[in-house]
């Protein structure tokens, strides 16, 4: 069961770098918090109440209910469906993904230490750098957003590969910090963007105080 | 010998399944399942004509092709039936007998002088080269996981110790993926396009006629058969009765067939120039298997 969790969460990443659609990054971050809540619960080592309640709220609340909701309303209130023809080609980002695929496995394999699941670490690093290449290689702000939603989960699946050694609070930490810049940047895509004249990341660097 | 025969009579009916797939899903009644090899039957009885720049090569280059896909029918296993040739490791020569009918296929494009049939030899070219590393990453993952190294031990993966269905899916779904590119078929290509700029296969056979376009056909219904040979050979335990398999595996092929024909009839072709990401996004698919398998082996 868990391969082919790995295996589906592999393929939500290679597809939603080389779809070209916004509203398939949507549907591809519902799934990937099915498949997160999935990997989390067969790794669950104890079976609490308040471990249970977390992991349902982060993954399946918070990232396939709630967050695509909000994607859904941006996409609807922006009108912006497709990423920007200048964006990096989708040919271009699959060959990337197969750099850092290879970049992930090395990566797993350096830092490897004995209480670390080094599939996890792999499959981390793997989105990690796929939410990276969402940041850097999407010209209009919404990709950033979705890029930055996926550097989150990959931090969930850090903290599956860790197990115990990684506090729930440093991850609800982390989910926060994540949330509020998502909040930021739904703002300047709902309230600001018409006004400055685009949806593009660079448009950020005109705002004045 | 039964292996060679069960994929001789599977493309005897598969084009015709997808024809009434794609009949019955868009309301019609449609042809008889039949109906693609009476073309065929109907093509052998015609003359032939060649094309004034046309050289030797326009002449052997479907011969060649028909009789280098024959023999790659005759290395694969069908759900535990032992194929005629069978060697430690004879999936490079299936490989390299698939890869020596596109190219003969290509130079007899190029031979026929036509401006549109070495366009569509370009892009058939592009499109094995992209597709090939897919089917030799997805082999070479099998060789890891079950430590063999003929297509009849390597496709035996029910009966091995590291079997897992999530694997008989996923290579199922890549060499599906490799079974559209190899046939173009949707999204890669369109067999009933009339539009020779948006051609690939299809524009490269323009000027063949009678026999020589038989043959062609009936290379490509057996392409068809090999590799959803293939995929039912993962699926099916080779430790099942042998009357069991056979129903599986005809079950498959009618399976196969009809997902191909109805993915042809929602689905349209992809523009010319998402090919080539799609075609990475199996590649791509197909390495992600690889490291799972490596991880179930400890070999990371």
């Amino acid at each position: 069961m868990l391969t082919l969790l790995y295996v589906l969460f592999g393929i939500s990443l290679v597809y939603i770098a080389a779809t070209e659609k916004f509203k398939h990054y949507i549907q591809v971050y519902t799934i990937q918090g099915v498949l997160l809540f999935g990997m989390a619960i067969i790794e669950l080592k104890n079976f609490s109440f308040l471990n249970l309640s977390f992991i349902l709220a982060e993954t399946i609340i918070f990232k396939s209910i709630i967050v695509p909701y909000l994607l859904r309303k941006i996409l609807l209130r922006t009108g912006i469906y497709n990423i920007h023809k200048r964006s990096l080609p989708g040919n271009y980002s699959v060959m990337l993904m197969m750099v850092m695929l290879g970049i992930s496995l090395v990566l797993a394999k350096v830092l490897s230490m004995p209480s670390v699941n080094e599939v996890y670490t792999v499959i981390a690093y793997f989105t990690l750098f796929t939410g990276l290449l969402l940041v850097s290689a999407r010209k209009l702000l919404f990709g950033h957003l979705v890029g930055f939603l996926i550097i989150e989960n990959a931090v969930f699946l850090f903290s599956i590969a860790i197990g115990s050694e990684f506090p729930m609070l440093v991850n609800t930490g982390i989910l926060l910090d994540i949330f509020i810049a998502v909040l930021i940047m739904s703002m300047f895509l709902t309230r600001i963007g018409h006004k400055m004249g685009g949806f593009e990341a660079e448009t950020l660097s005109q705002l004045k105080d | 010998m039964i292996a060679l025969l069960l994929i001789l009579i599977a493309s005897a009916f598969f084009a015709g399944f997808i024809v009434r797939t794609k009949s019955i899903v868009s309301g019609r009644k449609g042809p008889v399942i039949l109906q693609p090899l009476k073309n065929v039957w109907v093509l052998l009885r015609k003359g032939l004509i060649y094309s004034e720049t046309s050289g030797a090569i326009s002449r052997i280059a479907p011969v060649v092709v028909l009789f280098a896909i024959l023999i790659a029918c005759m290395m694969v296993p069908v759900a535990g039936f032992r194929p005629i040739i069978s060697f430690e490791g004879d999936f490079i020569l299936f490989a390299y007998l698939l890869a020596l009918a596109r190219f003969m296929m290509i130079i007899s494009a190029f031979d026929s002088g036509s401006s549109f049939e070495g366009m569509g030899a370009s892009r058939e070219a592009l499109y094995g080269l992209l597709i090939e590393p897919a089917l030799f990453i997805l082999i070479a993952g099998l060789v890891v996981l079950t430590g063999n190294r003929s297509m009849m031990a390597i496709f035996d993966l029910p009966g091995g110790e590291n079997y897992n269905l999530i694997y008989g899916l996923i290579i199922s779904y890549v060499i599906g993926n490799i079974t559209l590119v190899e046939n173009s078929r949707v999204p890669v290509d369109d067999p009933k396009t009339h539009l020779e700029l948006t051609m690939i296969h299809e524009v490269m056979v323009l000027d063949m006629s009678g026999f020589n376009l038989a043959i062609i056909q009936l290379a490509s219904f057996m392409k068809l058969a090999v590799f959803g040979s293939l995929i039912s050979s993962t699926l099916i335990p080779y430790s099942l009765p042998e009357g069991w398999r056979l129903l599986l595996f005809f079950i498959i092929q009618v399976l196969f067939a009809g997902i191909i024909g109805f993915v042809e009839s929602f689905r349209t072709r992809f523009r010319m120039n998402r090919n080539q990401q799609f075609l990475l996004t199996v590649i791509l698919i197909s390495v992600i298997f690889f490291v799972v398998i490596l991880f179930t082996k400890n070999l990371f």
